[in-house]
């Protein structure tokens, strides 16, 4: 007696269909979506992992947001810094000029107009915003240099200093208080100019206003090599970041993505499994013994 | 007996036993497709010979009984594997649902709109005073929370439709229930009759019904199956419920749970929620009360704990008008349980925003901060990213662990019901063979009674003659 055979190959050819069916969802998606990791549970740790690198390509896309958004903030306190500094030297130029002993008194309180007209622009020029952020306030958020009614100008910001985070756990600090770029006490670009006009009106020795003065200007010009070395590194970051986030693509690519020729053959052999095992279920069961019975006679 | 009409009368058995073998294969053949249904064959054997001086004369065929091939330890195993594979099925299908939610190539996880709330701060800590930055701050808090609520929302939603179901699989399952104790006690009575005439085999068709009922009952709900003397059969629930004794079935009871609302299944006013496993409802179960339940209280535990260290850290700092931070999001509850379902900003004035850490208003530092808290471990121990990114790999796992089970499931059923068939299914290459055997018989049978005739009418013509 031969063992008896399962004569319902139906239900074999079921599971077998349903599984190439299966695979060829399977191809099918990546070849559409690109990726490998189409649910978590295609490749669980994958997926997880891949949380983390979008999370640090989104840190990525924003440090670039913030480098731009300081880097123009600062690209605008630094040419500020460069008009201040102009008006400075000119100044300068018009205390020279004042401390020659040939010029009347008249001419003198020209030179005196003149600077005390600078002044103001330069008070204009410190009381700068940039979107409605005063850039020389420290962190106060009021107008930081205000001109009192004797003509002085007193700072009425703060001495603190803001950052902003530019690439993972690094910050820059995005500006300097009001009072550390216009000087405090004989360095005070302000109180200079005051007491260079005062002088020239007083007619008296425009020495020490002048000595002030050079000694406001040179701390303004240092003040403003802070604006420049930090657009410059700016720069460099944004360099870092684009590379970082080319990295992060590739580092997600591996973990999520498949290449395009690998997914069409995985698509190409799916398909020709499934065709054989539709051919194959075509075939069950079209002859019996029955086919071969001599058909009853009457 | 002996004789000539001993002779008709032995073709006689053969033709009456060729014909209740030709009713079989026919019966055989007319349910080759019938779910459940077990090949029958023929018991022959033959009649008491008689003996006649020395000689012993055999006296024909009888039909034994027709028996159905069966094989009910197989039958057994084959219900119990359908059970688990049908549990992992429908957990399958339902934490598949769930997954799509939590994926975050296609857009629809939560790490995108966790990032842009956690870089709202950041990008607020480049321009401090700024009004449409810090309702950048205040968008990008609703919007977490909104995603938060969604999530919650549609595991409450797929918790209620797997409710549903079960209180149809519920009432199916008395209904398989009531339908195999009323054959238990047709069982009974047929196995009774059957003892009394040997060539009958009632209680065998009977039996095949049940058994196909019981496959459908372990489709739905994981049971055990055990056989009494009598052909009846006892079925209980996999941790010991009886739901069928004797002709007796015992109804389950679907009711919602008065505090969450959740179908809870008793068996005679005893909750079997927590025990039942297998089938249909096993899975449905397993899915509402351990997988969703499961995602869901990671989802409290990360909506808790990003409200709290952004709360904490608020209350560190001080709003645009110099005013101590107030909270950004409402106070989660203690037990973090519909953290998420209630997540909510608490501020609509973008100048509360607590971007400082001083009071004065162009200080961002306290927004930075915010901002870092993104990689700041909370009271679970993780930072949000990877609470979060924890939650997807668990979820993954279960899922493709459930999926692989269920495959190998499958693969071992498609084994055994092909083990089944092998021995109980109808083949039709048999059935054929069976055909012209009998008819040969059965046409054979009846040469012997024309011949038997034809010497009777030599006889008779001899008698004329003389």
């Amino acid at each position: 007696m031969t063992i008896r055979v399962n004569p319902n190959l139906y239900l074999e050819s079921l599971t077998e269909l349903s599984q190439t069916r299966q695979a060829e969802d399977t191809a099918l998606e990546q070849v559409s979506t690109g990726l490998r990791v189409n649910n978590p549970s295609d490749d669980p740790s994958a997926a997880a992992a891949n949380v983390g690198v979008q999370a640090q390509l989104a840190n990525i896309d924003q440090y670039t947001t913030n480098v731009t958004s300081v880097s123009s903030q600062m690209q605008v306190a630094n040419s500020t810094l460069s008009s201040a500094v102009n008006l400075l030297n000119q100044a300068i130029t018009y205390g020279t000029q004042g401390g020659d002993s040939n010029l009347t008194q008249a001419n003198r309180d020209t030179l005196a107009t003149q600077i005390q007209s600078i002044q103001s622009e330069l008070v204009s020029l410190a009381n700068t915003t940039y979107q409605g952020q005063y850039l020389f306030a420290g962190t106060a958020n009021t107008q930081p240099f205000q001109t009192n009614a004797n003509g002085t100008v007193s700072y009425v910001g703060n001495d603190g200093t803001n950052s902003a985070e530019i690439s993972p756990g690094t910050k820059v600090q995005t500006s300097l208080p009001g009072s550390q770029v216009f000087g405090t006490g004989t360095n005070n670009v302000f109180t200079a100019l005051s007491q260079l006009s005062a002088t020239l009106t007083s007619g008296g020795d425009v020495t020490t206003a002048m000595a002030n003065l050079t000694s406001a200007y040179n701390n303004v010009s240092n003040q403003q090599v802070f604006y420049g070395n930090a657009v410059s590194n700016l720069e460099n970051t944004q360099t870092y970041l684009n590379n970082d986030k080319v990295e992060l693509s590739t580092q997600q690519n591996n973990l999520v993505g498949i290449d395009t020729a690998t997914a069409v053959s995985n698509l190409e052999q799916a398909e020709t499994t499934r065709q054989a095992a539709l051919s194959a279920a075509g075939q069950i069961g079209q002859v019996s013994l029955l086919n071969y019975l001599p058909a009853p006679t009457a | 007996m002996g004789g000539l009409s001993g002779i008709t009368s032995i073709a006689l058995s053969g033709l009456s036993v060729d014909e209740a073998a030709l009713s079989v294969t026919s019966n055989n053949i007319a349910n080759v497709n019938t779910p459940g249904y077990s090949r029958e064959v023929v018991d022959v054997a033959q009649t008491t010979p008689i003996n006649v001086g020395q000689i012993t004369y055999g006296t024909g065929v009888t039909l034994q009984s027709v028996k159905s091939v069966r094989d009910n330890i197989l039958a057994a195993r084959i219900a119990d594997e359908n059970g688990q594979q049908s549990q992992s099925q429908s957990y399958l299908n339902t934490m598949n649902q769930v997954q799509t939610m939590f994926n975050d190539d296609s857009g629809t996880g939560l790490q995108s709109v966790l990032s842009s709330f956690y870089n709202s701060f950041s990008s607020l800590a480049t321009n401090p005073t700024s009004t449409s930055m810090r309702e950048s701050v205040i968008t990008a808090a609703q919007n977490l929370a909104t995603a938060f609520n969604q999530d919650s929302t549609s595991l409450q939603s797929i918790s209620s439709s797997l409710d549903q179901r079960v209180t149809s699989d519920v009432s199916q399952v008395n209904s398989l229930t009531a339908q195999i104790a009323q054959l238990n006690a047709q069982i009974g009575q047929a196995n009774a009759a059957d003892t009394a005439d040997s060539s009958s085999d009632t209680a065998g068709m009977l039996e095949d019904q049940q058994s196909q009922l019981v496959q459908t009952l372990s489709g739905l709900l994981g049971t055990q199956v055990n056989q009494t003397s009598n052909g009846m059969i006892t079925v209980t629930t996999s941790n010991g419920a009886v739901l069928v004794a004797g002709n007796q079935s015992y109804n389950l009871d679907a009711q919602p749970d008065p505090v969450t609302g959740h179908t809870q299944v008793y068996s005679q006013g005893i909750n079997l929620t927590s025990s039942l496993s297998g089938g249909d409802i096993g899975g449905l179960l397993q899915a509402r009360d351990q997988g969703i339940a499961g995602v869901q209280s990671q989802l409290d535990t990360l909506a808790a704990g990003i409200s709290n260290s952004v709360n904490t850290q608020s209350a560190a700092g001080y709003d645009l008008s110099g005013k101590a931070g107030a909270a950004l999001f409402t106070a989660p509850p203690a037990d973090v349980t519909g953290a998420a379902a209630n997540m909510a900003v608490n501020i609509t004035d973008p100048s509360q925003v607590a971007a400082a850490s001083t009071a004065d208003a162009g200080d961002g530092s306290n927004a930075l901060a915010l901002a870092n808290l993104q990689s700041t471990a909370m009271a679970n121990g993780q930072n949000p990213i990877d609470t979060y990114s924890t939650l997807v790999s668990d979820l993954g796992n279960n899922v493709s662990e459930a999926s692989t089970e269920n495959t190998a499931q499958g693969l071992v059923l498609t084994q055994l019901r092909q083990q089944q068939s092998n021995e109980c299914g109808v083949s039709l290459d048999e059935e054929a063979v069976n055909l012209i055997q009998y008819q040969q018989a059965y046409e054979a049978s009846a040469r012997v009674i024309s011949t038997v005739s034809n010497v009777i009418s030599t006889l008779m013509q001899m008698g004329g003659n003389a």
